[in-house]
């Protein structure tokens, strides 16, 4: 699998706080990655390092296969567009105006200055400066600043954060159609999990400051959906009478299996008697992603 | 970094705050010759003016090139920068580059404005040398340019508003050197350190006319000298510590 992104044992201190303990992340070109956490467990700050804000304490990484501590990352760089936190807009300009700033800081012509403004539907602001633009349209004019040059990667921190239903829709849609049609990576930060259920390809979970779990949506869509864990002295029998009722099911051990298929309890449980199979327990499962997040970051914690 | 200026430099002259410190290069010596004209004093002729405002213009340098830097912190928009690929260095040396010409530019405009309206007013004195202001001139410049490295090294790495803050405090630290001079007994050090701080240099380039003394020539090699160490040393340190520094 290609990757645009590869983190390498990253850390990050500030005095004795370790915000990144040994992160290690793989994001695989094509994908919409969600990156899931709360609120301090590093987001931002892994974020802010793979933009260039922010230099690593120790450990690497790659940005389009070319290390960090290269010279050559900086051109890698101008394929990356990136919102970090709030947009940095110039808010005495208008659009187009932020707009053309930002072509000449990259050395580039505008031509598709345009479509760009179109795409992010801010084509119709006119004259009106930044600083009167409201929550969602700043974050669109950042999305726009980003995508100038046509990245191949787009890193995105908490872009849906304080904005309305139909500001988080459009977003959303925004990122769908750059990631469908231009091909775009996305990582994409947030603690609002639902959402990110509904873009992203892959996910990685962190938690004060260590990437838990990394797996693609797949993957959690089978850890998260509806489900019977069943327990049974041998699952080879149970994989037989599983078949033989054309069943959709896992096998997680020599004793432990999840049953994905709507079943009938009392005639699987004879079926597997008739067999010698007995069971010993069965427990139904349907977590949300917010209930497997909890999980796997092992419930609430207050800081 | 033909890219960063290419976008920084129009963007640094457009602002209302170059704008305004235009208008202040412009009215302060107007209302000053304004006063002097309505003195009726034979003697009084323009060379009297090119650099009487010199103790204030490191003021009006870290209202105009260290809140444009400072701006850029406080908007967060150093990040576009940094985020598409400009190096570090880059970044700094463009910041450096525009407030340099926006101080040429402020000191332009006002020798412009001192020399056409003072001139027409006031006239030249008979003893007056075009070749003595071309030194004087020079001279100041050292300073000015001193004076800018320092604000841009205090802005780029105090990274906000605070940076223009701490750059008026810097100067009027180093203008209360006398009072700390009672601890230094040696006369020469003394007189040394005297003649390479840049708020002497301006003191003594504004008396110089003000007070028709002969330029003291030793100057010539003195004050580039001085300035360009502190130009040096101010602007690798601030990349330096620039390339270092985590940026919101």
């Amino acid at each position: 699998m290609e990757y645009i992104l590869q983190t390498n044992k990253l850390c990050k201190n500030y005095g004795k706080h370790h915000i990144l303990k040994e992160l290690t992340m793989n994001i695989p070109k094509g994908s919409i990655y969600g990156f899931v956490g709360r609120n301090g467990a590093g987001k931002t700050t892994l974020i802010r390092i793979v933009c260039g804000l922010h230099n690593p304490s120790s450990g690497s990484y790659s940005l389009y296969g070319v290390n960090n501590k290269d010279s050559a990352i900086l051109a890698e760089r101008r394929k990356t567009g990136a919102v970090v936190e709030t947009p940095s807009i110039y808010p005495d300009l208008d659009a187009r105006e932020n707009l053309r700033l930002q072509y000449k800081i990259l050395g580039l012509a505008q031509d598709n200055m345009e479509d760009i403004l179109k795409l992010v539907e801010l084509i119709d602001t006119g004259k009106k400066k930044a600083k009167d633009f409201s929550l969602g349209m700043r974050q669109r004019l950042g999305i726009a600043f980003s995508l100038i040059g046509n990245p191949d990667f787009l890193v995105l921190d908490e872009p849906i954060n304080g904005l309305d239903p139909q500001g988080i829709v459009e977003i959303r849609e925004l990122l769908l159609k750059l990631n469908h049609e231009r091909g775009i990576t996305i990582l994409i930060s947030s603690h609002i999990l639902d959402e990110l259920s509904k873009l992203a390809t892959h996910y990685g979970f962190i938690d004060n400051g260590t990437l838990i779990k990394e797996m693609s949506a797949e993957e959690l869509h089978d850890s998260c959906r509806q489900s019977m864990k069943i327990t049974v002295n041998d699952t080879k029998i149970l994989q037989e009478v599983l078949t033989e009722k054309q069943l959709e099911f896992k096998i997680l051990s020599e004793t432990e299996a999840v049953i994905f298929s709507e079943i009938e309890i009392t005639p699987l449980v004879l079926a597997l008697h008739d067999k010698d199979c007995y069971v010993v327990t069965m427990s139904e499962s349907n977590e949300s992603l917010e209930n497997y997040f909890m999980k796997l970051v092992g419930g609430v914690h207050h800081d | 970094m033909i890219d960063l200026l290419s976008a920084i430099l129009p963007r640094a002259f457009k602002t209302k705050r170059f704008i305004f410190s235009i208008l202040i290069m412009i009215s302060i010596p107007s209302l000053i010759m304004y006063v002097a004209a309505s003195m009726d004093d034979d003697k009084l002729h323009m060379d009297s003016f090119p650099f009487f405002m010199n103790t204030s213009l490191p003021m009006i340098i870290a209202i105009t090139g260290g809140l444009f830097i400072s701006k850029d912190y406080t908007d967060n928009t150093i990040r576009n920068k940094i985020i598409v690929g400009h190096s570090r260095t880059s970044i700094y040396m463009a910041n450096w580059i525009t407030s340099v010409i926006m101080t040429l530019a402020l000191f332009a405009v006002y020798q412009l404005f001192i020399f056409a309206v003072g001139g027409s007013i006031f006239g030249f004195s008979d003893v007056y040398e075009l070749d003595y202001f071309f030194k004087e001139l020079l001279l100041t410049l050292c300073p000015l340019i001193t004076f800018t490295s320092i604000t841009v090294f205090i802005c780029m790495t105090v990274k906000g508003t605070s940076g223009t803050v701490l750059s008026f405090m810097f100067y009027y630290v180093l203008m209360m050197f006398d009072a700390f001079s009672v601890f230094i007994t040696n006369e020469d050090l003394l007189h040394f350190i005297y003649n390479c701080l840049l708020t002497s240099q301006l003191e003594e380039l504004q008396s110089s006319v003000y007070e028709g003394m002969a330029m003291d020539y030793t100057n010539f090699t003195l004050y580039p000298i001085s300035s360009l160490i502190v130009i040096l040393i101010s602007t690798i340190g601030g990349i330096a510590i620039f390339r270092k520094t985590d940026i919101k």
